[in-house]
């Protein structure tokens, strides 16, 4: 059996081994030593699940992902995104639809400071569906909003799927970071536009809350303000090459803790909470990425990202219709699997065909994570949707009504940056040149 | 087994909270007088311990990215059969990664591998690594004999 024959049969073999409800990490790992040591021999296959853990974990590089997961839990804890929900409330709960535009501004805001999407669709998920609810918003528009916004986490940096994107294609995370602003920034307008449209067709369903005066609304502006502080300095010192992604988290979590202390937001309890919390996700990650450097180094032996890649730009289709199959590729992939855990298994494969076809590595990692966001609300693994559903105790056919309307703005924006790659690549080019 | 686990989660929780402290101390003296010599390679092998420590908590907490749509929407006795086959599986790993990286912490030792800066040696940060693999290992075996035990009463 020749080398490319055994890694794809590997490739299926995983496919069916995650089925088995095996931890992904474990599954990628196993296929990874098992196929190295047909490949080449079961003591190299030994010292390199040894190796890669080893240089893995102890990478300077991947010391970001703990940190800036560290980072967004302490604001989840201390309750900085009910505040911030509070001044989108203020400033645009008196029009119709207004709470739930509240809530993708309070979303856009926290993600600032807060990278992990599981985490922000948990806290709007408690914070704004109440809120909705006193204000009689129909489930479908609250569910719906609050299960789609989240995906907002995987654009907006500081985001953990876009640092994991950059660790995978050794890409530079600044440059990602600054890619995926605008791509955000679209949704979010989107997702404003698909509510005041919904609720301009049937008022009902989002109807206007009292109307604050201009006192009260700049009273909650502080609450906003600090969250997009820290997000300058962050991406700031990225851009002025004065951090490290590890130092711009480190300076990013601390900076949110004292912030937090001082404004007596956070207790000692709090903060043991968010760091079993960063240690969970983190571990999570990380061990995934450990296992997939496994497996990645028993699939590079066998050539198949190389043959992968001549075959699919030899394919006699336009370019962009290749692209669109890869596409198609995560997002059923993605589908399945966890989506973070299938981008981290099909990137090493399909990233160096997409650079073969000619398109910028940039655009192709935010277009991954734009399939990742999809298939995030998408079923039958939808993250989000169960995270509003588990919380909220609405019935998932609920939450999916209301998610369809969302996932049109975000196919709608898919579309405009494959038209217009420019919007993808324009900050990172003006701004890290 | 949670004892020990919540012990080292928090131990590692230590870890990550110093490595921040440590990072942050290094920017402002870099800004203020000079960089803390070796910040970048203690960051890195702080990053595994912080890991390492963190892994048997994470699989006791059943943390890890698992797909259970298949198996969940079959009979109770194929669900425990699947849990007791993937546990076993995932001691197999983690058992061959504890065997490996000690045997790595002995060359990494026998070679006197050190950081490059600071020279800090290695092999402590792999022998750690390795025996939280080897509690990892307990872990999982511990959910395999739970698992085998389920008489599904609780479906």
């Amino acid at each position: 059996m020749s080398e490319i024959t055994i890694g794809v049969v590997a490739l299926i073999f995983l496919l069916g081994f995650f089925i088995t409800g095996i931890e992904l990490a474990f599954a990628m790992a196993l296929v990874g030593i098992a196929g190295f040591s047909i490949v080449v021999s079961p003591s190299s296959a030994m010292n390199l699940l040894a190796n890669d853990f080893f240089d893995s974990l102890a990478s300077y590089g991947f010391t970001v992902v703990p940190l800036f997961i560290l980072m967004g839990q302490i604001a989840f804890n201390a309750g900085v995104a009910r505040r911030l929900y509070d001044a989108g409330h203020r400033f645009v709960g008196h029009i119709p639809g207004g709470l739930a535009i509240a809530t993708v501004v309070g979303t856009t805001v926290f993600k600032a400071i807060c990278g992990s999407v599981v985490a922000t669709v948990a806290t709007f998920a408690s914070v704004a569906i109440p809120e909705m609810d006193r204000y009689k918003y129909s489930r479908k528009l609250s569910a719906g909003i609050v299960a789609t916004v989240g995906t907002l986490g995987v654009l907006l940096p500081p985001s953990v799927t876009l640092i994991v994107v950059a660790i995978i294609t050794q890409l530079s995370i600044g440059r990602l970071f600054m890619a995926g602003i605008v791509p955000g920034l679209i949704i979010a307008f989107f997702f404003a536009v698909v509510i005041i449209g919904w609720c301009k067709i049937n008022p009902e369903i989002g109807p206007r809350s009292e109307k604050f005066s201009w006192k009260e609304r700049r009273a909650s502006l502080t609450a906003v303000v600090w969250p997009i502080v820290i997000f300058l300095i962050i991406i700031g010192g990225f851009i002025k090459g004065f951090f490290s992604p590890t130092e711009a988290g480190s300076v990013g979590a601390f900076a949110v803790l004292v912030l937090c202390l001082v404004k007596r937001d956070i207790g000692f309890k709090g903060f043991v909470k968010s760091v079993e919390e960063a240690l969970r996700s983190a571990c999570m990650v990380l061990v995934l990425i450990a296992a997939s450097t496994v497996l990645g180094h028993f699939i590079a032996v066998t050539s198949i990202p190389q043959v992968a890649a001549d075959w699919i730009v030899a394919l006699p289709f336009p370019r962009f219709l290749v692209m669109i199959c890869i596409l198609l590729v995560y997002l059923i992939g993605g589908s399945f699997i966890d989506d973070l855990a299938f981008m981290i298994l099909a990137t090493p494969i399909f990233f160096p065909a997409t650079t073969k076809l000619g398109y910028d590595p940039l655009w192709s990692a935010i277009m991954i994570a734009l399939t990742v966001c999809i298939g995030s609300v998408i079923p039958p693994v939808a993250i989000c949707v169960f995270v509003v559903k588990n919380i909220t105790k609405t019935p998932m056919s609920v939450v999916y009504a209301g998610v369809y309307p969302f996932l049109t703005a975000l196919i709608l924006c898919m579309v405009l940056i494959f038209l217009f790659p420019q919007l993808v690549l324009y900050l990172p080019n003006v701004a890290m040149k | 087994m949670f004892k020990l686990s919540r012990t080292m989660n928090l131990v590692g929780g230590a870890v990550l909270v110093l490595m921040m402290l440590l990072t942050v101390s290094d920017v402002v003296l870099r800004i203020f007088w000079k960089p803390i010599l070796g910040t970048y390679e203690m960051v890195a092998l702080a990053g595994a311990l912080v890991i390492g420590f963190a892994m048997p908590k994470t699989s006791l907490d059943d943390a890890h990215v698992y797909v259970d749509f298949v198996v969940t929407g079959s009979s109770p006795k194929v669900r425990k059969i699947f849990r007791v086959i993937t546990k076993f599986l995932g001691f197999v790993l983690f058992a061959l990664l504890a065997i490996n990286l000690i045997l790595k912490a002995g060359e990494l030792y026998r070679a006197d591998e050190v950081t490059l800066t600071v020279h800090v040696p290695l092999f402590p940060v792999a022998y750690a690594m390795g025996l939280c693999s080897i509690v990892e290992c307990a872990v999982l075996l511990l959910q395999m004999v739970e698992a085998a035990r389920d008489r599904g009463d609780n479906e």
